[in-house]
């Protein structure tokens, strides 16, 4: 059980951001180091929450403050390494060489930081709760949840996911200043977290935290310039209609449905 | 491989220089100044060999004449230019190329580690760190782990020394019989050490006849393909194996504060061998400069560059005159003195403009010493840093427009897109490989995956901005320093404060 | 080290070379004889060393294969039978597996 159990988890949690990575980001070397660097942007960001968390330690919900720094603290960040990108700008005009689709179309580049926020941050959360599972120890002996393994992982997808969507559409909302925008989407990540804080009601979490991550996929896909007639266009192969890139251009969502 | 008459043509030499002399910031201007000068001296030295007619302006894909000694300082100017576009246009494929070895080798360290117990049992020691660290307050130990690091310092450095000399002196002879024995000694006993290890941490029983049939097979291939010729792909994965067990004994024969230490003290010592003005490393890399040679056969990875080590017995001439430029083998992996190649190669441009191209090496040099003791022999890398920016030639080919010129035979389609590929290399000495590997795999023998995530994303990013230093400052830096200090603060930190926090959410399924 | 910038005559050299160096107990050194110069082999524009070239990739294919099926073979019978072998086999083992007969 414990091998089958490890893989599938794992397959679970990282099998879409993997299989993502693997097709829209692995076969470009810009996009590939801004994933790595947004995933060092979203590990600064655990670090100051990490700080913060163990000098409030003593506190009585010091993991619930925690949580709540810790969100606001990658959305700053998120902001920050937005703030790098507009700067490098120059730098990655150069770079992309000739092949300016990244530094033009925002969204991609949006798509890519917010998959990098995601799968470290899936990372983070999964990991060595996998790396327990296939151990000499089980789970579920002492009255603690059977399926504790299966919803982590299917959590940590939803936050992947999340990310990604986030990244989209903040990034969306900063160039557009749509600030209501904005307000989603700190408003959604705080809401996701606070939700999982009912853990381990799973059949409360779960669903929540699916609801959430569906309606900010597809807020995201409108914001990205989708819309009905893109994913038919993605479908029939036509990927030419993906590359309309004015300022809110294609739609990384598109990629998704390749 | 013949030994060659015509072994270097001068051009590459001058061309470090003029990376090297860029050393201090200067003002734009007076850097552009000295560049041109540089520029100017290697034209006239090359001129024989390639000439550049610019018609730079609106077509691509322009015709070189070879034309002795035309090189002109505008022209340099224009060089200049163009090739600081190209570098960082290439830039993000470089670091990927860079990236993914570093990333298999660390691969191969944490996989071993976190499978294989052997690597992770304290005990055995190397005979440089004498104190154990045996002592139960962490002042104590610090104090020891300072102790062993600064012996193993001195080690590094004394044989830097040695090397250096025996260099000055052209004791090609030496140097060459050095790296064969240590990496015949690691290809063979150590491989025999890491496959019994598997072999016993899986429980696989097997016979003599069959690892000894296997290991025979794979040290020599691996011989013949890092010290004579191979296929690049198996070249590398060589030397990512070598540098991998090299960072599995270290992971295993130092104690653990120690590790800690000597990664620190190995970066200090790296950015001081490097940069300052009287560094070992740097002079080392000047001398190797002024001969045109490369900087050490073998145990450097090159992300490309076995090609050009793979002399073509033409004379130049001959090859220049289809060509506009020589292109100057950069690094050579043959393992005899005399075997240096001529090298006046053609190389494919994407869209056939002539560019000259700054290559940013990075060369490392790790060197073996081998010392008898204590039962079993004990490996020792000294490693060293060399790190030079190199200019490439970079070769215009219009070989694709211009095939009757060309003396060898035209390469189809499908070859030109692999040089296409090819054409530019990134090298990296094993040593880089050595201590990220050895971090990040010390990292992950505690257990806790998070630290080795952390780890490797920080020194992936230092890494990444160490080539972008070079791209910016276009001198030789070491590649150490960043890349290991943000990997040592990340761990500290991340296994201090970030991993309580995240064990804490994780057990309680709360999501951040 | 790319093939495509080696003259024909060098390509050949290096490819006897492996071929010969195959016979002292390395198939691998044929297996990656046969990697290496397969594409040059057959695929390659014709040219005069080829045939010879051609040749010796076979040969070297040949004996990669015969050598993996023997060593195979082997395996799979020592592992059959190393108990019943008794002594001998421990005494050819490189190790020794715990806890299986």
């Amino acid at each position: 059980m414990t091998i089958a159990q490890f893989f599938g988890c794992a397959l679970i949690a990282f099998g879409p951001p993997i299989s993502m990575f693997a097709i829209t980001i692995a076969t470009n070397p810009i996009r590939t180091i801004m994933l790595v660097a947004s995933s060092f942007f979203w590990l600064l960001a655990l670090l100051f929450s990490s700080i913060l968390y163990s000098a409030v330690t003593q506190l009585n919900n010091a993991l619930v403050f925690g949580v709540v720094f810790s969100v606001l603290c990658q959305e700053l960040f998120r902001f920050l390494w937005f703030l790098l990108i507009q700067k490098a700008e120059g730098g990655l005009r150069k770079v992309s060489d000739g092949n300016l689709q990244i530094v033009e179309n925002k969204h991609i580049l949006a798509y890519v930081s917010g998959l990098g926020f995601g799968m470290i941050s899936g990372a983070f959360s999964l990991v060595n709760v996998l790396a327990d599972v296939t151990g000499p120890g089980t789970i579920g002996l002492k009255g603690d949840p059977h399926n504790f393994v299966v919803a982590s992982a299917f959590t940590s997808l939803a936050f992947i996911m999340l990310h990604v969507f986030w990244g989209i559409l903040f990034v969306n909302a900063i160039h557009r200043r749509a600030y209501l925008q904005l307000a989603y989407v700190v408003l959604c990540h705080l809401l996701a977290s606070c939700i999982t804080l009912m853990n381990p009601a799973y059949s409360v979490t779960i669903p929540t935290v699916w609801i959430l991550t569906i309606l900010s996929g597809v807020l995201a896909f409108i914001v990205a310039g989708g819309s009905p007639r893109t994913i038919k266009a993605a479908f029939s192969g036509h990927s030419r209609i993906l590359q309309v890139t004015t300022s809110d251009g294609s739609n990384p969502t598109g990629n998704e449905g390749m | 491989m013949q030994p060659a008459a015509s072994r270097f043509d001068g051009g590459l030499a001058l061309d470090d220089e003029a990376a090297i002399s860029n050393n201090h910031l200067q003002g734009d201007g007076q850097q552009d100044k000295a560049r041109q000068s540089n520029r100017g001296s290697e034209g006239r030295v090359r001129g024989e060999q390639e000439q550049v007619t610019r018609g730079h302006g609106g077509t691509r894909g322009h015709t070189h004449v070879p034309e002795p000694g035309e090189n002109s300082q505008s022209a340099g100017e224009w060089k200049e230019r163009e090739e600081e576009e190209e570098e960082l246009k290439y830039g993000a494929q470089h670091v990927i190329k860079v990236f993914i070895p570093v990333s298999l080798c660390m691969l191969v360290v944490v996989a071993t580690v976190s499978s294989v117990t052997f690597y992770t049992e304290k005990g055995a020691y190397l005979l440089y760190t004498p104190f154990h660290e045996e002592s139960q307050s962490i002042g104590d130990k610090v104090y020891d782990a300072l102790r062993n690091a600064l012996i193993l310092l001195c080690v590094v450095v004394v044989l830097t020394i040695v090397l250096i000399l025996l260099y000055k002196k052209r004791c090609y002879k030496i140097i060459h019989g050095w790296l064969l024995m240590s990496s015949l000694l690691l290809l063979f006993i150590f491989t025999i050490m890491y496959m019994m290890e598997l072999l016993r941490g899986y429980n696989i029983g097997i016979d003599w006849i069959t690892v000894s049939i296997c290991v025979w097979n794979f040290g020599v291939m691996g011989m013949v393909s890092i010290h004579w010729h191979g296929p690049l792909r198996l070249q590398q994965a060589y030397l990512i194996f070598i540098a991998s067990l090299m960072s599995l004994m270290f992971i295993k024969y130092l104690p653990e504060y120690t590790l800690w230490m000597v990664l620190a003290v190995i970066s200090i010592w790296d950015l001081i061998a490097v940069l300052s003005p009287k560094g070992p490393l740097r002079i080392l890399v000047e001398t190797a400069q002024e001969r045109n040679e490369p900087i050490f056969p073998a145990l450097i990875y090159s992300s490309n560059i076995m090609y050009s080590t793979l002399g073509m017995a033409e004379p130049d001439g001959n090859l220049a005159s289809s060509r506009s430029r020589g292109r100057q083998p950069v690094q050579d992996d043959t393992a005899t003195v005399g075997d240096a190649p001529v090298e006046g190669q053609a190389g494919v441009q994407r869209d056939g403009d002539t560019t000259r191209r700054r290559m940013v090496e990075n060369g490392h040099v790790a060197v073996e010493t081998v010392d008898g003791d204590s039962g079993f022999t004990e490996e020792w890398a000294l490693h060293r840093d060399e790190r030079a920016l190199r200019r490439r030639e970079q070769v215009n080919s219009h070989v694709r427009h211009h095939p009757p010129n060309v003396e060898y035979p035209q390469p189809h389609p499908r070859d030109l897109a692999a040089e296409e590929e090819e054409e530019r290399g990134v090298k990296l000495g094993l040593g880089d490989f050595i201590f990220y590997s050895v971090l990040v795999g010390k990292a992950s023998s505690y257990g806790d995956w998070n630290t080795t995530i952390a780890c490797f994303i920080a020194i992936l990013i230092g890494l990444c901005l160490t080539l972008i230093m070079l791209a910016i400052f276009k001198k030789a830096l070491p590649a150490l320093p960043i890349s290991i200090a943000f990997g040592l603060i990340f761990y500290f930190s991340t296994s201090l404060l970030v991993v309580p926090f995240t064990e804490q959410l994780a057990s309680e399924q709360f999501y951040i | 080290m790319s093939l495509a910038k080696m003259p024909n005559e060098r390509k050949l050299t290096l490819c006897r070379k492996y071929y010969m160096a195959g016979f002292a107990f390395l198939p691998f050194m044929w297996a990656v004889n046969a990697m290496w110069f397969l594409n040059e082999a057959f695929w390659a524009p014709p040219y005069p060393e080829q045939k010879q070239i051609r040749k010796y990739v076979i040969v070297s294919i040949v004996g990669a294969l015969v050598w993996l099926v023997g060593l195979i073979s082997w395996v799979v019978v020592f592992q059959q039978n190393r108990s019943a072998w008794g002594a001998t086999a421990d005494y050819m083992s490189f190790i020794i597996p715990k806890g299986v007969p």
